[in-house]
């Protein structure tokens, strides 16, 4: 820890650096032991000021799960593990400790009060009542459920202090519910001809205990199937990042536009834990507005297999809860943390950080950009120890979102006011910086045209092209040009995004893609350009 | 070596799995079985830590075993492969 605290200091006098981790494919399937647990796979972590028309007193935190999501998936879908415990954590005293943590926990039951549909079978006088395999039976509308045959239901819990140990009280609807329930995954327009309408049967308007604002503000809650969000072309990036610097025109350009026509996540789903909060339930008071969050999930530490299982007992999960997944910003374990301590990560705190270290004071990537694209002329920077990826990483920015701790958080400074979905810079506060010179770094500079500082890295918003900002910080964008010689070049992924791919509503994240009866193609243009909802 | 187990996480570890009171043999070379015919596990054995832990330790407030508390425990039912190990927990 000594040794992050002192980079951090460094990293404060330094001018500052926006940013945020390096590189590349956020959190899909990024370490080996979560490969085998997709359902309890972390994959994005989307912390905001909302800025839904009328929502300025609240933050809206998106947490995705179960990633890579055929829409097709049939015939179980995507339903969350019952046995798990997801959670959002909040930090609100920059100690890069939890002080408010919401856990999520999930039940599974049959249709027809538990024992499933079934339906009669054989000649009249000889029928046998039948189960059915499917998890629905028949059109499936708003008002009409009738057809269902698997129901997803959760409890939403608030603890405050530690998470384990701290005072857990129950979140209820303001109709007083404690259980709520999760839709059906988008099946096709069969089943489920008006998805939307469907869906929005799953928002609930909420209280959160021990948190009373003046105002009377209400949260907001849903858990369901939406459309990926990320935009990211992973397959080229994980193929020895095969983007074309010559434009050739088969993959993207790593220096071309931003936006390419290319993403391979365009035809995915995700499942999305969403929370809106009134600001004031998450800030320790008006003097501290910054908050730092991430997002975890644990699995009982022991799973036994029943060797003749059931529906209902498949297998016997037991023992203390045991972290396997860990979220906060974009493509942390991706790309920054060595292969070696990918598990290791996801099943650590914040509080704990210093042990990673070396990953973000002596990263690999820009080595490997450097050896990739070197006859292009491309230089890693050759500053060490990276301080700047310090203060993006694990500090905050000084005058944006730093809140003392040392710590790999998503940071939200909650009294920068949102920016409105139409006046939205997807380069976000990476924006905020006058270019660096020979010898001096970048300058924060909030007036600057084009800054954006409601975006990411302060919080993160759907339509922020993180991966580009992180190419690019990675590289030395921040630096001044003799320490990083490639720090300007205006590096992409060539899989665009911004807000116009998103609903201005919550959970903004768009109505999931049918399994039936199509489906977009990995080619696709993925919906930047498309009207905002 | 085929074990029923899935281990989520980094596994278990072994508190009462060295309870003295259980009954069976610590001899992991045999290879029969590694409980006896009443379903009783070897005490000391990586089966016997296994219940313990699921049946005495599933909690919220406490902190997961360390691997080396398990790493390596001797796991005679899974060399047997002996379907019946974990059939107290159903």
């Amino acid at each position: 820890m000594m040794l992050v605290r002192k980079l951090a200091s460094g990293a404060t006098a330094f001018a500052l650096v926006v940013g945020s981790t390096t590189a590349l494919a956020s959190s899909h399937r990024e370490a080996p032991f979560i490969t085998k647990m997709p359902k309890v796979d972390g994959t994005d972590l989307y912390v905001f000021n909302s800025y839904e028309s009328g929502r300025e007193k609240y933050v809206t935190i998106l947490a995705n799960y179960y990633p890579v999501q055929d829409p097709a998936g049939g015939p179980n879908y995507y339903f969350l593990d019952p046995d798990a415990l997801y959670e959002i954590h909040v930090d609100n005293d920059g100690d890069a400790k939890e002080d408010i943590t919401f856990q999520f926990d999930f039940d599974l039951m049959l249709g027809e009060g538990g024992s499933g549909i079934k339906l009669p079978v054989g000649p009249d006088g000889q029928q046998k009542k039948v189960a059915v395999p499917f998890i629905a039976v028949a059109p499936i509308t708003a008002g009409d459920q009738a057809g269902q045959n698997l129901f997803e239901t959760y409890s939403l819990k608030v603890v405050r202090g530690a998470r384990r140990s701290g005072n857990g009280q129950a979140v209820k609807s303001t109709s007083g519910d404690a259980m709520f329930a999760k839709p059906l995954d988008y099946i096709g327009q069969k089943t489920l001809p008006d998805y939307e309408a469907y869906a929005q049967k799953f928002m609930y308007e909420i209280d959160v205990p021990g948190c009373s604002p003046s105002g009377g503000e209400k949260g907001r809650l849903f858990v369901g199937q939406r459309k990926e969000g990320f935009a990211v072309n992973v397959g080229q990036i994980f193929d020895l990042l095969n983007l074309d610097p010559d434009g050739r025109g088969d993959v993207a350009n790593i220096l071309g536009p931003q936006y390419q026509g290319f993403n391979d996540l365009t035809p995915k789903n995700v499942t999305t834990l969403a929370l809106e909060i009134p600001t004031s339930c998450l800030t320790k008071d008006e003097s501290q507005p910054i908050i730092g969050v991430w997002t975890t999930s644990s699995v009982r530490q022991a799973r036994v297999i029943n060797p003749t299982p059931s529906f209902q007992k498949p297998s016997r999960e037991g023992g203390p809860w045991a972290q396997i997944s860990r979220v906060a910003n974009p493509l942390v374990n991706e790309v920054v943390i060595g292969l070696p301590d990918k598990d290791k990560f996801n099943s650590s705190e914040p509080k704990d950080d210093a042990q990673f270290a070396d990953y973000v004071t002596n990263p690999t990537l820009p080595e490997i950009v450097e050896i990739l694209f070197g006859g292009a002329g491309v230089r890693a920077p050759n500053l060490f120890p990276r301080v700047d990826l310090v203060a993006a990483f694990l500090t905050g920015i000084e005058g944006v979102n730093a809140n003392g701790s040392t710590a790999e958080m998503m940071r939200l400074n909650t009294a920068i006011p949102a920016t409105s979905c139409t006046s939205q810079n997807p380069y976000g506060a990476a924006l905020c910086f006058d270019p660096p010179t020979a010898t001096a770094n970048a300058m924060l500079n909030t007036s600057r045209e084009g800054c954006d500082p409601a975006g990411f890295p302060n919080g993160r918003r759907p339509g922020d092209d993180v991966t580009d900002i992180e190419i690019r910080v990675a590289m030395g964008y921040l630096l001044n040009t003799t320490d990083a010689p490639s720090g300007q070049l205006p590096f992409v992924d060539g899989a665009g995004v911004n807000a116009n791919a998103f609903d201005k509503t919550f959970p903004y994240l768009r109505t999931p893609l049918p399994g039936a009866p199509q489906m977009p193609k990995p080619g696709d243009l993925p919906d930047v350009t498309g009207d905002r909802r | 070596m085929k074990r029923l187990i899935l281990v989520a996480g980094l596994l278990l570890a072994a508190s009462a799995c060295n309870d003295e009171s259980r009954s069976g043999s610590n001899d992991n070379n045999d290879d029969n079985a590694g409980s006896n015919g009443s379903n009783e596990p070897i005490a000391g054995s990586f089966t016997a830590f296994v219940l313990d832990l699921v049946n005495n330790h599933t909690v919220d407030d406490a902190a997961p075993m360390d691997y080396a508390t398990f790493e390596l425990l001797p796991d005679p039912d899974g060399d047997s492969n002996n379907v019946d190990a974990y059939r107290p927990l159903f």
